[in-house]
C-alpha cells in the first residue's frame, strides 16, 4: 500500500511491515512510482534541485549493461528491536499550526520565478516558500538588541532582515 | 525500522541480485548526489554524467560495501572521488578533500562552490515541478501542509510531530500520506507515467 | 562609554576566575573577549552569511571615537539594503521601498545579553569546549564549541582571532551536526582610522525624500507586561521584559526576551486589529525561526536563533497574568 512506502521512507514502519513494504517494492509498480514521487517532493521542498527527465532512463540503461553484482554470502545483519512507538497525549489548548499565506502588500507585482541576480545561485527558482509577515524587519530589529548575536558580532547578524514588504524569497 | 536499516535492506538485496533495490537507492539520493557534486563541476551536463557514473561505480563496489558507515555516506565518497578524477582528467584542478567533511557535504553547500545545476531545459521543468509542489502544498489543509513540512523540513520523528500538533501518531503517519499523495497526483501528469520515463 | 567598556572588561575575570578555573572558564572567557573585540576595535572587511543553498554577502564597518560607537553594514546581494548604526540607534535603508526604518535602543548596559551572570548559566545548558586553532581569512583562530545539551537550541561554533578576540566565523548546528546558518568573514582589516566616508550610507535618503519609519517616542516604558510563559523551555530565563513602541505600530507592544545566554527569542504580543484576520503559522530563515499565534484578543509573535519547537513551545505556553 502507498501510505505504507510513505511510513518507510520516513524509517517510521516496524521491522516485519517494513520488510513486507519492501518486498512489494520490488514486485508493485505503482509502489515504485510512489517511492519516486514522494522522495522528489521532500528533495523539491528542501530545493534540492532535480535531475534530468531522463536521468533514471539513462541510468538504467548503463545498469541493464553491468554484470549483476553478487556479494559473498554473509551472515544478516541484527535486527534491531524497535521500540513501540508511544502515542503522545493529546494536549490541550495545542493549536494546530496552521500555514498563512500573506498578503504581498507593496504594489510592486514581484515575479516569484525571476532568477536571482546572482549566476552562482542555487538551481530552483525562487519561490516564497513560508512567506514572512511584512511585519517581520520591525520585530526582527527590536529582537536583534537583546540577542547574544549581536553582542558577539555587531550588527553583522543585523543581515538577518529581510527588505520591506516582499516576501522572503530563497535563492 | 529507521532510515540507515532501510538503505542497508536495499543495499543487501542489490548485493543479492536484485538491480531494482539498487535502482530505489537511486531515485532516493540522485539529487542529493547531483547537488553535492555540482560543488566540483560547473557544466550541468557534466555533473549529471559524473553523479550517473558515480552510481555506477558503486553498484559495481556493492560486493565490498559491509555497512560500517551508513550507504549514504560511501556513495558521497564514491562520489567526491568520481568527480576528482573527472577534474583531473579534464586537467581541471580538484579540490582537496581536507576542505570538506563528508557530513557537511552532504546538506550544508560551501556558497563560493555553489553552481547552477540545471542545464535550460531542466530550468523549465524544475519551475515547473517547484511551481506546482508549492502551488500544492498551499493549497493543502492546513493540517496536512504543516505535518509534512514539519517532516520533510524540520526532520522531525513522528513521534514529535505528534507531540508538535496535539495528535496521534498514526494521524500524523496518514496526514504526511495524504500530503504527498495530493502532492504526487498533480505531479504526475508532468513526469509521465511510470512506464517511459522512471522505470 | 569607552570607560565604561573597558571597566566591564577587566572586572569580569575576577568575579569568573576567583575559584580554581575549569576548562569551560576559559571559553567564556574567550566569549566575553570575542564581545568586547566586536564593539571596542575599529575593523572592515567582507563576510559571507549562508544558510540552506542561500548565500549573502556583506561588508562591514565598525569604529569607535570620542562621539561613541558606529557601524554599517552593507548587503551586497539580493535585495541590497543597509544598516547604520550609531551608538544606541539603529537605521535600515530599503531602497525598495524608498524606506529607512529606525530603532532606538532600549538596553543601557553596554553588553546587555553577554554579562556574567547570563554567562554562567551556560553551562546548564550546553557542554563547552575549546577546538582546533584554524586560520581564517588570514587569521590565526582559536575554534570554541558548545555542544546543546538537547535539541531546544543549536550548537554553536566560533573561531575568534587570538590576537584580537575579533570573531572571523560563527556556526550554528542542528541536532544533526547541519550547519543551520553560518556567518564567515572573507576578507578582514583589524585596527587603524576608519574614514568616515565609510560609515555614512549610500542612499541619499534625506534628499531624496525617502520615508523615515520612526518608532512613537520612548518615554518611560512600563517592564511588566502582564505576560507570561506557563512553562519556559529547560534553560531559558528572562532578561528583559518592556511595553514599548516598535516602528510601524500605533499602539505599545509588549515585548519579552528569554535567552540561555546564547540563544534568545523574543516574545511580541499586541492587540489584533479589530476584523483582521489573526495570524498563525510557523515560518524559517536560517536560524531564525518565527511563530505567530492569536491568543485572545491578543497576536503573539515568537521568534528567535532557536529550533522551530523551541519558539512554538514558548508561543504555546504564553498566557496573560491579569495584572
Amino acid at each position: 500500500m502507498k501510505h505504507d512506502i510513505s511510513a518507510l521512507m520516513d524509517g517510521e514502519l516496524e521491522q516485519d511491515a517494513a520488510e513486507t513494504a519492501i518486498a512489494r517494492l520490488k514486485q508493485q509498480e505503482e509502489l515504485r512510482d510512489a517511492w519516486f514521487d514522494y522522495h522528489l517532493i521532500g528533495d523539491v521542498m528542501r530545493q534540492t534541485g532535480i535531475v534530468s527527465a531522463d536521468f533514471g532512463e539513462r541510468l538504467r540503461g548503463k545498469l541493464a549493461m553491468e554484470p549483476v553484482v553478487l556479494a559473498p554470502r554473509r551472515p544478516l545483519l541484527q535486527k534491531t528491536k524497535i521500540a513501540a512507538l508511544s502515542v503522545a497525549a493529546s494536549l490541550a489548548a495545542v493549536a494546530v499550526v496552521a500555514w498563512v499565506v500573506l498578503q504581498n502588500n507593496t504594489d510592486k507585482a514581484k515575479d516569484n520565478l525571476a532568477a536571482t541576480q546572482q549566476s552562482n545561485a542555487a538551481a530552483l527558482a525562487s519561490l516564497p516558500r513560508y512567506p514572512l509577515n511584512s511585519n517581520v524587519n520591525e520585530y526582527l530589529l527590536a529582537h536583534q538588541e537583546f540577542s547574544p548575536s549581536t553582542t558577539m558580532q555587531g550588527v553583522a547578524p543585523y543581515v538577518r532582515t529581510v527588505s520591506d514588504g516582499a516576501p522572503e524569497t530563497n535563492r | 525500522m529507521g532510515d540507515r536499516e532501510i538503505d542497508q535492506q536495499l543495499v543487501e538485496r542489490a548485493q543479492h541480485g536484485d538491480k531494482h533495490a539498487f535502482e530505489l537507492l537511486v531515485a532516493k539520493y540522485q539529487r542529493k548526489l547531483g547537488r553535492l557534486l555540482s560543488r566540483f563541476i560547473r557544466d550541468a551536463a557534466e555533473i549529471e554524467d559524473v553523479t550517473q557514473e558515480a552510481f555506477i561505480k558503486a553498484y559495481r563496489a556493492l560486493p565490498s560495501f559491509r555497512g560500517d558507515s551508513a550507504f549514504y555516506t560511501w556513495l558521497y565518497r564514491i562520489g567526491i572521488n568520481t568527480a576528482k578524477n573527472y577534474l583531473v582528467a579534464m586537467g581541471r584542478r580538484a579540490p582537496t578533500t581536507t576542505e570538506f567533511d563528508i557530513a557537511d557535504a552532504e546538506t550544508f553547500e560551501n556558497g563560493e562552490q555553489l553552481k547552477d545545476v540545471n542545464t535550460p531545459e531542466n530550468e523549465l521543468m524544475s519551475k515547473q515541478i517547484a511551481n506546482t509542489v508549492n502551488q500544492t502544498l498551499q493549497e493543502l489543509p492546513d493540517e496536512l501542509r504543516t505535518a509534512i513540512t514539519l517532516r520533510e523540513i524540520e526532520g522531525l520523528r513522528y513521534e514529535d510531530i505528534a507531540t508538535i500538533m496535539g495528535c496521534p501518531i498514526g494521524t500524523v503517519r496518514s496526514r504526511i500520506f495524504r500530503a504527498r499523495e495530493a502532492i504526487a497526483e498533480k505531479l504526475r501528469p508532468m513526469l509521465g507515467t511510470s512506464k517511459d520515463k522512471r522505470w | 562609554m569607552r570607560v565604561l567598556l573597558l571597566s566591564l572588561f577587566l572586572a569580569w575575570p575576577a568575579t569568573l576566575l576567583a575559584d580554581s578555573p575549569a576548562p569551560s572558564d576559559d571559553v567564556l572567557a574567550w566569549l566575553q573577549k570575542i564581545a568586547s573585540a566586536a564593539h571596542q576595535l575599529n575593523y572592515s572587511g567582507t563576510f559571507v552569511y549562508q544558510y540552506g543553498n542561500h548565500v549573502e554577502t556583506s561588508r562591514i564597518v565598525h569604529a569607535v571615537d570620542a562621539s561613541g560607537e558606529h557601524e554599517k553594514l552593507e548587503i551586497m546581494d539580493g535585495l541590497p539594503r543597509e544598516i547604520i548604526r550609531n551608538n544606541d540607534e539603529v537605521q535600515c535603508f530599503l531602497p525598495e521601498s524608498k524606506t529607512v526604518k529606525v530603532e532606538k535602543r532600549k538596553a543601557t548596559k553596554a553588553f546587555p545579553a553577554l554579562l556574567p551572570e547570563y554567562l554562567s548559566n551556560l553551562g546548564e545548558s550546553y557542554v563547552i569546549k575549546k577546538g582546533e586553532q584554524e586560520r581564517i581569512a588570514g587569521f590565526e583562530c582559536q575554534a570554541l564549541v558548545l555542544q546543546p545539551k538537547d535539541g531546544l537550541r543549536y550548537g554553536h561554533r566560533f573561531w575568534a582571532d587570538i590576537n584580537s578576540g575579533l570573531l572571523l566565523k560563527a556556526s550554528m548546528l542542528d541536532e544533526k551536526n547541519d550547519v543551520v546558518e553560518q556567518f564567515s568573514f572573507t576578507q578582514l582589516n583589524i585596527g587603524g582610522p576608519i574614514d568616515e566616508e565609510m560609515l555614512k550610507p549610500k542612499y541619499p535618503a534625506k534628499t531624496a525624500g525617502w520615508r523615515y519609519d520612526r518608532a512613537g517616542q520612548p518615554g518611560p516604558m512600563s517592564t511588566e507586561t502582564g505576560w507570561s510563559l506557563k512553562s519556559p523551555p529547560a534553560g531559558f530565563k528572562k532578561i528583559m521584559e518592556v511595553k514599548r513602541m516598535i516602528s510601524g505600530k500605533p499602539a505599545p507592544i509588549s515585548h519579552i526576551v528569554y535567552s540561555d545566554g546564547l540563544a534568545a527569542v523574543s516574545v511580541f504580543i499586541e492587540p489584533l486589529n479589530p476584523g483582521a484576520k489573526p495570524l498563525n503559522g510557523l515560518s524559517k530563515r536560517g536560524a531564525l525561526n518565527i511563530y505567530t499565534k492569536p491568543v485572545d484578543e491578543y497576536q503573539v509573535t515568537v521568534l528567535g536563533e532557536a529550533p522551530a519547537m523551541t519558539v512554538m513551545q514558548i508561543g504555546n505556553s504564553v498566557y496573560y497574568t491579569g495584572n
